[in-house]
């Protein structure tokens, strides 16, 4: 009996098989080599990839949980499998999407153009919870502000990608990606060997080339990088820890830092180090108390405005998140349009926006329809599914759309696409979402063909956010057979960084 | 009118502070009612001094890291002020409400419509415009003038009785308040009308010598006019010519070339003329001197 047996798409798009029960042409030797293993022998697997992770302490955190800060990164041994031709078209629209909201930042930064076009409405910039006045003007290095970038996905119910988030701020879960992958190739080594996977492990050299390029003027040579993260507490730690010693920088709190003359310093043993890029992943509210909230312990007084002086780089820049604000999100379609004159290669979830009287009486009409989302909230939190709520907390909804209509938006609840996932001894259907990294910099957006697939482990769950018990998956990016050629010239760019790290 | 400010703030620390990181918002603006022709500032002790540029006026900043127990900020500027006769462009008679309709203009000035911490746009804002309507013509210039005299009638200047954290419910409560809190109401009641109203901070010449306010306090003189202890604050106001007017709500008055505009923002915490984070003592004590004379 192999572990699909019995298994039902219920009439949603799976990944993985056809609505007749096949498997898609992609999947198909996944397919042969897992029928051919009994459930015992994929339990066995499963249990050794669980046991890696914990060896490997991949952890990560939830707040407010009585059960400890720390929890093992829940993950499903059947990988993901993109075909190059999807990958293609993502990785045009992804490309395309970052490229015009980069131009959105620097344009509302400075000009305003798209504001006095009326292209979006200025109130919905200018008063976004995340919008930074105090940053107008400014030039980042490149006019680029946001350096990396984590795009939500999802796949309605034909299969069609969709926009869900953009993630411009601090995303997280890349080290996910990389963790994921080399599980995999521990414990299912053979798969590997039947499909053109793409390797992902070059994002750390890109990443760190990016970073590097941020230097200011006459400090190129030998750049001091170093990730900034909130500490321990940080839902994300983990990552922060992996990535710093992955990418052979230090890892700092706010207090390993000062400011002097504008200049950032780090404080080492061998006396303060004069510090040139920050990878910060700390939010803008507690980058420097002396700017932003000024109660913040986390921050270092003084960043903020040695980084306007282009003394330091910030990755991602300050402000980005007004563009990440999930009514400023209805608006990329046009904002792609816009600045690029295209038509936008991937389509947003329809977007209603409480702001606007015609929505918001749609809005109240259909609560038990809609996914209602607040619009500055991320990590599931904050969100109301429509059909799965009950009557008071539909009512509980109202009431605070109705005080704060600019605060909410709502969507229709997609039906997300599904792939199997494994439960005990058999495989049942989990929604799925997919989210790739994307890297800005000099030579344009890059993507690493790979991605975290986040998967809602609770039956009939919509909700992929590992905060609210979601796991991952392994996502392959299959190569064409002429993309050999530049799989190994991604494999040759990584060794030439790890030469120079060993310096 | 050509009018020199000397403005000193200093804080004193019982034990000493360390690791100082300071923005300063002191610098006069040049816009069309004004000209800062120079302006100089010091630090004590000495710090090097940096500053950019925002659309309200030039920030500047510095930090000093080592322990002290003072810290003196000096600042002094000449201003050259022009609008001599405030009321010059103001339409007094014809009902001009529409022009604050337009949505471009709900747009345009989108920042200075919104609530914000510091102003809510309380319900009890209404109460005070429709006071003001009764006594006001047709026209928005005769509102914001009739509001301003209702906001200086409504509340009672009173040194000491509000302080930077008191909330616009609570000055509404104890009417009574010092310069800031008249111009958060004013800010209030202005935004939820529609008219656009940002938050001035500055310096009013008096034209008083300081032997004279201290006569004052016992002689039967008129009233001198108040500009606090430190800086200033008033309002402007978005007229429907599209030029933003200043309204003193704290001396009734209308801002002419006695006023000295330094930056402006949707509230004080935009303008708050320093700033700072330290590592020390929470307490310390802060002496601000301000003086405004004219020059030939």
């Amino acid at each position: 009996m192999s572990i699909f047996a019995g298994y039902q798409t219920d009439g949603f798009f799976d990944e993985m098989f056809q609505a007749d029960g096949q498997p898609r042409p992609h999947y198909r030797k996944l397919y042969q080599r897992l029928c051919a293993m009994s459930p015992e022998e994929f339990r066995q697997r499963v249990r050794l990839a669980e046991l890696t992770l914990f060896n490997q302490g991949v952890t990560f955190a939830v707040y407010g949980d009585k059960h400890g800060v720390e929890k093992p990164w829940p993950f499903d041994l059947i990988p993901r499998i993109i075909p190059a031709e999807e990958w293609d078209l993502l990785e045009r629209g992804l490309t395309q999407r970052l490229t015009a909201l980069n131009l959105f930042l620097y344009d509302i930064y400075h000009e305003q153009k798209i504001l006095r076009d009326r292209v979006v409405p200025r109130e919905l910039v200018v008063n976004a919870a995340h919008y930074r006045p105090e940053f107008h003007g400014a030039d980042p290095p490149g006019k680029i502000y946001v350096h990396i970038c984590g795009t939500d996905l999802i796949r309605d119910a034909d299969g069609t990608y969709r926009v869900l988030e953009d993630n411009l701020r601090t995303p997280s879960g890349v080290s996910y990606v990389l963790e994921n992958r080399s599980i995999l190739t521990r414990v299912l080594p053979h798969v590997f060997r039947d499909l053109p996977v793409r390797p992902v492990d070059h994002y750390i050299s890109h990443l760190l080339a990016n970073l590097r390029e941020l230097a200011p003027r006459g400090r190129e040579a030998d750049p001091t990088i170093v990730l900034l993260t909130p500490g321990v507490y940080n839902s994300a730690y983990f990552e922060h820890t992996f990535l710093a010693q992955q990418l052979g920088i230090e890892l700092v709190e706010g207090r390993d830092l000062f400011v002097d003359d504008n200049i950032v310093y780090m404080k080492t043993t061998r006396g303060p180090q004069r510090v040139d890029v920050i990878y910060r992943r700390i939010d803008d509210d507690f980058l420097d108390p002396l700017v932003f909230r000024p109660d913040s312990l986390l921050g270092v007084p003084g960043l903020v405005n040695a980084y306007r002086a282009g003394n330091v780089a910030l990755a991602n820049s300050i402000g980005t998140g007004v563009a990440d604000d999930k009514v400023v999100y209805a608006y990329v379609p046009r904002i792609i349009e816009y600045y690029l004159g295209e038509k936008p290669i991937l389509p947003n979830v329809d977007t209603y926006l409480a702001w606007n009287p015609e929505h918001l009486k749609y809005i109240l009409e259909h609560l038990d329809t809609l996914v209602v989302k607040a619009a500055n909230e991320s990590g599931g939190y904050g969100m109301l599914i429509g059909p799965q709520a009950t009557r008071e907390e539909r009512e509980e909804f109202a009431r605070k759309i109705h005080a704060q209509p600019r605060n909410y938006i709502a969507q229709p609840l997609v039906p997300l696409s599904r792939a199997p996932a494994f439960v005990g001894d058999h495989c049942e259907g989990r929604h799925v979402d997919l989210r790739p990294y994307l890297l800005a910099g000099k030579n344009g957006v890059t993507l690493v063909p790979g991605a975290l697939t986040r998967v809602a482990l609770r039956k009939g769950s919509y909700v992929v956010n590992s905060s609210q018990g979601g796991g991952s998956k392994d996502t392959w990016v299959l190569a064409r057979e002429t993309c050999m050629a530049q799989q190994m010239q991604e494999s040759s760019t990584v060794t030439g960084y790890q030469t120079e790290k060993g310096e | 009118m050509r009018l020199r400010v000397y403005h000193t703030t200093r804080y004193l620390y019982p034990q000493p502070a360390r690791e100082s990181h300071n923005e300063l918002r002191l610098m006069p603006r040049s816009d069309d009612d004004q000209t800062c022709l120079d302006f100089r500032l010091s630090i004590t002790p000495q710090a090097r001094i940096f500053a950019y540029d925002l659309p309200s006026g030039r920030v500047h900043h510095f930090n000093y890291r080592p322990p002290h127990n003072t810290l003196t900020i000096q600042a002094e500027a000449l201003v050259v002020t022009h609008r001599s006769d405030p009321f010059y462009f103001l339409q007094l008679t014809t009902e001009d409400r529409a022009f604050y309709q337009l949505e471009g203009v709900r747009q345009r000035y989108a920042e200075f419509l919104a609530p914000t911490p510091r102003v809510p746009l309380v319900e009890d804002a209404d109460r005070i415009a429709a006071i003001a309507r009764r006594q006001a013509g047709a026209s928005t210039a005769s509102f914001l003038i009739s509001l301003t005299r209702a906001l200086y009638r409504v509340i009672t200047y009173t040194p000491g009785a509000t302080h930077v954290n008191t909330s616009l419910q609570q000055v509404l409560e104890k009417r009574q308040g010092v310069c800031q809190d008249f111009a958060h109401l004013m800010l209030a009641v202005c935004r939820r009308q529609g008219i656009p109203a940002r938050y001035i901070s500055g310096y009013l010449y008096t034209g008083q010598r300081h032997e004279e306010t201290e006569a004052h306090l016992t002689a039967e003189l008129p009233a001198p006019l108040v500009s606090g202890d430190a800086m200033h604050a008033w309002v402007e106001c978005l007229m429907p010519d599209e030029r933003w007017c200043g309204f003193d709500p704290t001396n009734n008055l209308l801002a002419n070339d006695h006023y000295i505009k330094v930056h402006y923002g949707r509230d004080y915490n935009d303008v708050a003329p320093v700033r700072g984070v330290y590592h020390g003592p929470a307490e310390h004590t802060l002496e601000v001197s301000v003086r405004v004379v004219r020059e030939a």
